[in-house]
């Protein structure tokens, strides 16, 4: 009896698998397309299909992600922009602004523009949109306007804002959340924004399926230059390999934010590129203060000691990051120089460190670690460096749902290592991280400096002078109180297909995609 | 029979009933507060407290489940924590494409499967039979997501005859539904095809060496009619059984290689309400997952009976 369908059968499975291995072993030669080559000069039309990770809100003053703001910033213009490479801010939907006394904001709105559903953008807008982010009782930005005692309509095209105390970061955080300006109408009709979201950016809202896909469409009445494309597929996908997939086989044309471990994969395509750049997102872990090792400076300043941020950076993010000492990168405007440099790797001093703070034989730390697989490598890589220093880490892997309350409410672990994707003002993320009051420290003594300090680097307009008192700061927090434990700026990541042009990376680190085109 | 059918029906209701109880419970006892997730990074206690009272999530467990409850019976599965989308509506979204893959991968998973099983039956202890062992066992071994991985590798990324990612339903456009399901259907049918083909190869072996196989093989009725009308019925028992099994592990399957393929199923959407701890969404899909294979197992169970009268229990 002979069976040859079925025996063809066998022999295409057999070699199905033998395929299988050698794909497994394959590699291709990385020849990496030049950015500068790719897609040539603005061409107008077309649909970019971009990749996103997470499922985005879109009422901009309720969201919470920080993955929120890449799909953000094609509906909702903000008042005050950012300068792509330093983050200094520049104007936006406010044309200038001006502290006519320093707790008086004056801001002059560009005139003709209009919310996609017809609104006129007018003072009333900027007075509604300001009350709406500080009142409303969600509100994710009300700590962010927390100097804004009122709002005063002087015309159409001019808003004074009367602030509490001076307060000079207001201008880049208005270039965040809580300057996304959304329809006054919209709202008071009762339309929920997350659903149909309603802004001035130059596209509009088309549909959203949850957890999948959102579209946009170019908003033709857009007050600038409108953008290149006719729209926007936004696709939801939380695995950077998949999304590599799609886009290395031409079926997506942009990765909001990718994997440092997939960059190799689009760099040996053909088809598509990466760009890479500095990010205000930072990997660190927090301390309880108030019992338990870290309750004395000497094991807080051994563990910063203890780590080598230059290898954690080039076997964490292949190098592509940066050692992070401060709050913000060295590419920043506020970057306060010596400051940031206090901790170098050195196991003799942390060892000399721990023995006087009483530990002679070394001491463990209780550690709690997000699930996220760059957090997780990043502690693995401390533990076996602080080893060397007499510190033993007992790590715990947890998801940011249940890390949080075990650590903040039920009074577990020494350290809690979370990244901090940053904020455009600096001021923003010390008056987040440091103060006693702040959801991040718990039963925390603050430096009696501290807010004196803080208040500083908001007291005046000039960047120098800013840069100085931020300097100051970090001094207080770093050097004289170990407050902080830096390891590493991540690199901010973006793959697109070479069809993609005119795309500018900026360090904050949240892609924004307004202006790209796509060659045919 | 009837009696039997009845019967049967109550403990599949007991059983929804238990498990129901049990998932909820689960969501319950599992550390993490959704509360936290939904108000975000920056959330201050009062922010948080205000939306644990606004999701119903300080009320006592008891009063949660019989909320719950009253609801599932009134077609009603809650709410998404974040989307704020009726669980029902991402089921309803979700469930026909994730049951499209398992459909496909257990065609794949049929059609593969038992005709290795009888080849390797009809020469056992020979080198085909080797071979087919070997590539069953290998199918057992091998994690779908990473064979998946691997036919993306080769299908989408080196020869580009196949899309990466993505999901089209074959009744919306057959020629992209069915470009876009063979990887999928692919990496989630090798481990029960090599189950099937296992199984089927054995109970194959033991029906081949009855006697009355011998006896028809001795009136000359012809070897082709023998093994796929006589013998492939009297080993079908056990087939069904594991392909029974298999449909279950198939949904399991469909988990994973959704994420691989970027498929927008019940998988996917488990895995993200899981991570956000949103308790409705995983609450709803997962009554949905045990309903179906409550009701896979009961029609298995009917397909016995059809396919061996002797069989009446039922």
């Amino acid at each position: 009896m002979s069976h040859p369908p079925l025996r063809r059968l066998v022999m295409a499975l057999a070699c199905l698998l033998l395929l299988a291995g050698l794909a497994a072993c394959g590699t291709r030669d990385g020849a990496s397309a030049d950015p500068a080559a790719a897609a040539g000069p603005p061409v107008a039309g077309g649909i970019l299909r971009a990749v996103t990770e997470g499922d985005p809100r879109l009422d901009p003053h309720l969201g919470t992600l920080g993955t929120d703001h890449y799909v953000l910033y094609p509906l909702y213009d903000r008042l005050v922009e950012f300068n792509p490479e330093d983050l200094t801010a520049v104007p936006g939907l406010a044309s200038k602004w001006e502290y006519t006394t320093p707790s008086t904001l004056v801001l002059t709105l560009n005139q003709g523009v209009t919310f996609h559903d017809g609104t006129p953008f007018d003072a009333e807008a900027v007075k509604f949109n300001i009350e709406r982010a500080k009142n409303e009782e969600k509100s994710s930005v009300k700590a962010d306007l927390k100097s804004i005692d009122s709002v005063e309509v002087v015309d159409a095209s001019t808003v004074q804002l009367n602030l509490n105390r001076p307060d000079t970061a207001l201008p880049l955080v208005f270039s965040d959340r809580a300057g996304m300006m959304v329809s006054p109408t919209a709202v008071q009709n009762g339309t929920n924004l997350d659903d149909n979201p309603v802004g001035t950016g130059p596209f509009q809202f088309v549909s959203r399926v949850p957890g999948e896909s959102l579209e946009y469409e170019r908003y033709p009445a857009y007050w600038r230059p409108g953008p290149h494309l006719d729209g926007i597929k936004i696709t939801l996908l939380d695995d950077s390999r998949t999304a590599t997939n799609a886009l290395v086989s031409g079926q997506q044309d942009f990765i909001m934010q990718l994997d440092v471990a997939d960059k190799a994969r689009v760099d040996s395509s053909d088809a598509a590129r990466v760009v890479v750049g500095p990010s205000l997102a930072v990997a660190r872990c927090t301390f309880r203060f108030e019992k338990g090792p870290f309750s004395d400076v000497r094991i807080r300043e051994a563990v910063n000691y203890g780590i080598d941020r230059d290898a954690i950076n080039k076997v964490n993010t292949q190098g592509l990051g940066e050692p992070a000492n401060a709050a913000v990168p060295s590419s920043h405007w506020a970057y306060p120089g010596a400051a940031a440099q206090v901790y170098t790797h050195d196991v003799a001093k942390a060892k000399q460190l721990v023995t006087e703070a009483g530990y002679p034989n070394g001491l463990t730390i209780q550690t709690v670690v997000v699930t996220s697989q760059d957090d997780r490598s990043m502690v693995e890589a401390m533990q076996a460096q602080l080893a060397e220093a007499g510190i033993t880490l007992n790590v715990t892997v947890l998801d940011a749902a249940e890390a949080q309350p075990a650590f903040r409410e039920r009074g577990e672990f020494d350290m809690f290592c979370i990244g901090w994707s940053g904020r455009p003002d600096p001021y923003q993320t010390y008056a987040a991280l440091y103060p006693s009051a702040s959801p991040y420290v718990v039963d925390f003594a603050e430096p009696a400096e501290l807010q004196a300090d803080l208040a500083e680097t908001v007291a005046v307009s000039d960047l120098d002078q800013r840069k100085a008192a931020f300097a100051k700061l970090q001094d207080l927090v770093t050097r004289q109180n170990a407050l902080d434990f830096h390891v590493i700026f991540r690199p901010t990541v973006q793959a697109m297909s070479n069809k993609v042009g005119g795309y500018e990376q900026n360090i904050y680190g949240k892609p924004i995609i307004n202006n790209v085109w796509l060659a045919k | 029979m009837v009696t039997a059918l009845r019967r049967k029906v109550v403990s599949v209701l007991l059983t929804l009933l238990f498990a129901s109880a049990m998932v909820f419970l689960i969501t319950y006892l599992v550390p993490g507060d959704p509360a936290v997730v939904v108000a975000g990074e920056q959330a201050t206690p009062e922010q948080i407290a205000l939306v644990r009272s606004e999701l119903g999530l300080d009320d006592p467990i008891v009063e949660q489940y019989g909320r719950f409850m009253w609801g599932v019976l009134h077609g009603d599965l809650g709410t998404s924590l974040f989307t704020r989308e009726p669980v029902v509506d991402i089921v309803a979204r979700t469930l026909p494409r994730t049951m499209e893959l398992v459909v496909a991968g257990l065609v794949v998973a049929i059609a593969a499967g038992i005709p290795l099983g009888i080849a390797a039956a009809m020469r056992a202890r020979t080198a085909t039979d080797g071979v087919i062992r070997a590539v069953s066992t290998a199918g057992l071994a091998i994690p779908n997501f990473w064979f998946g991985l691997i036919l993306v590798s080769i299908f989408a990324l080196e020869w580009a005859v196949l899309p990466a990612t993505g999901f089209v339903s074959v009744f919306d456009d057959p020629v992209e539904g069915l470009a876009h399901q063979v990887l999928p259907a692919l990496a989630i049918g090798l481990t029960a095809m090599a189950a099937i083909a296992r199984q089927t190869r054995s109970a194959m072996i033991e029906v081949l060496s009855a006697d009355f196989v011998r006896t028809q093989r001795a009136m000359g009725v012809p070897g082709r009619a023998i093994v796929w009308q006589h013998a492939l019925k009297n080993a079908s028992i056990p087939v069904v059984t594991i392909i029974g099994l298999d449909i279950s592990r198939l949904i399991g399957g469909a988990v994973v290689v959704e994420t691989v393929f970027g498929i927008s199923g019940l998988g996917g959407a488990l895995v993200s309400a899981t991570t956000q701890r949103d308790f409705p969404v995983v609450q709803g899909v997962i009554l949905v997952v045990v309903f179906l294979v409550v009701i896979v197992n009961l029609l298995i169970d009917v397909l016995y009976t059809w396919l061996d009268p002797r069989i009446q229990g039922v």
